[in-house]
């Protein structure tokens, strides 16, 4: 007789968690309630704790990865010592390391940004989820980072600060699926949507039909009116007019970028009349390399910039 | 949650999960295999469900999955929405067995961690997020059924003082 009573009551119990978390979900994608601010408390409250803790275990987490990643050091050991022969044999053997600094630090300076004022932070942890694309910098607020502000790197965007605390910001990183960002083809400065395709896929451009784009060619943010990013930040560079491509199919033949496959009509408001005419639009969707290689973040550039209002 | 957890077994199950999140965000997010990174949250709802039975288990999994749901970009609820259903599967599925002992546990820590990762994604697909749905999927749920396998036999004396019951001998049986 107690069992089914029992039963009763677990079954009472998963019905209590299931509709609160559903209610916490309906919430949260309406956008009601105090959610980010809880989100923030939360990594404000646990990022120094974890902190502390990965600066006492790092050496552990380096070991592993230098086990598990063991082929991959082994490779950027072998390129490293045919770098250092090559500088080795060079006949500016007489370089000094102060020379050399410099040339590094003008490849890690960002120099397209004009007066942006910017913050650079070091990247302190990646995603708490396998799930997540984004890492986390060790500024924030404090530093007068927004939610929102582009982030970059020398070599060009990188993502976006997605969430922000007193000393920290987490980043969203370019590659996520719910990126986007307005980009110009500078070839022919042809205005389309660059759309990120998830971890280890390349970005997808999608322009209208009517540009005429090629393997190679470079992207820029717009810089439009009101956009979200300033002008001229380097993007990437098209790598393939399939946008299913991966990055080796940088070889792939230049066509004329109207490959049916990836061809798609959309409608968009015209400019006459009291109603908005549709008119359909041909786009097309290629793939595109990022400048900015993002396995191997360390350091990242906050452009502390707000769009005109 | 109070009639499922008294007071006092919510608060050592909150701090637990809270050091969970802190080895989380602090080493094991670090620490890839084949590219991606485990989550040793995803124990939590097993290993309670394990000991004590369906009821905790979904509440355990409600704590943990809102303590991960706060520190990622999808929707609130929806880690906990996915974990209080696998910590209550796995505390049904030992309570059907006779004698579930640890191996029982491994495999219900493989099959759940894997499961819940697998539903997380598809549950969140329905909710809007898919971009869950990816082509890393597979290897998400592999890694994450490996790291669940390597820490549930350590986490299990943590999580039977956590929900530990001194009032019924039921929930102190295993």
């Amino acid at each position: 007789m107690v069992a089914p009573r029992r039963s009763g009551r677990t079954r009472f119990t998963l019905l209590v968690v299931v509709l609160t978390a559903v209610t916490l979900l309906t919430l949260d994608v309406r956008g009601v309630g105090p959610i980010d601010s809880a989100r923030r408390i939360t990594l404000s409250a646990l990022s120094p704790v974890a902190d502390a803790v990965a600066w006492v275990l790092s050496p552990v987490g380096n070991a592993w990865n230098g086990i598990t990643r063991f082929d991959e050091v082994e490779r950027e050991n072998a390129e490293l010592h045919a770098r250092l022969d090559e500088l080795a044999g060079d006949d500016a053997r007489e370089t000094s390391a102060r020379e050399t600094l410099q040339r590094f630090l003008e490849q890690a300076d960002v120099t397209f940004a004009g007066d942006v004022p910017q913050v650079v932070g070091r990247v302190v942890s990646g995603p708490v989820s396998a799930f997540e694309l984004s890492v986390t910098i060790d500024k924030g607020a404090d530093d007068g980072i927004r939610e929102g502000m582009p982030v970059v790197t020398g070599a060009g965007l990188v993502g976006r600060v997605q969430l922000v605390t007193d000393r920290r910001s987490v980043i969203q990183l370019i590659v996520d699926p719910r990126f986007s960002v307005g980009a110009r083809h500078v070839p022919t400065q042809g205005l389309g949507l660059i759309e990120g395709r998830g971890s280890g896929r390349p970005l997808s451009f999608v322009v209208p039909g009517d540009v005429e784009v090629g393997v190679g060619d470079l992207l820029e943010t717009s810089g439009l009116d009101r956009s979200l990013y300033p002008p001229d930040v380097p993007i990437g560079r098209i790598i393939a007019l399939d946008p299913e491509a991966g990055p080796e199919a940088g070889t792939a033949e230049d066509g004329d970028g109207t490959d049916p496959s990836t061809t798609t009509t959309t409608a968009i408001p015209g400019a006459s009349g009291s109603l908005p005419s549709l008119e359909p639009v041909e786009t097309q969707s290629v793939a595109v390399e990022l400048h900015a290689r993002l396995d191997r973040l360390t350091f990242l550039t906050v452009l502390l910039w707000e769009p005109a209002r | 949650m109070s009639s499922t957890l008294p007071p006092s077994q919510v608060a050592r199950l909150v701090a637990v999960v809270a050091g969970l999140l802190v080895l989380q965000m602090a080493v094991v997010s670090r620490v890839e295999l084949f590219g991606v990174s485990g989550n040793v949250l995803v124990v939590v709802p097993i290993v309670v469900g394990f000991l004590a039975g369906p009821e905790r288990g979904a509440a355990a999994g409600f704590l943990a999955g809102l303590g991960v749901d706060l520190l990622v970009s999808t929707p609130l609820g929806l880690t906990a929405l996915v974990w209080s259903l696998a910590g209550y599967g796995c505390g049904l599925a030992t309570t059907a067995l006779v004698r579930p002992g640890r191996a029982t546990l491994l495999v219900l820590a493989a099959l759940g961690a894997a499961g819940a990762t697998a539903g997380f994604a598809l549950v969140g697909a329905i909710f809007g997020q898919e971009q869950l749905i990816e082509w890393r999927l597979v290897r998400i749920c592999l890694v994450t059924a490996i790291v669940a396998v390597a820490v549930a036999l350590p986490l299990l004396p943590v999580l039977r003082w956590a929900t530990a019951d001194h009032l019924d001998p039921v929930h102190r049986r295993r």
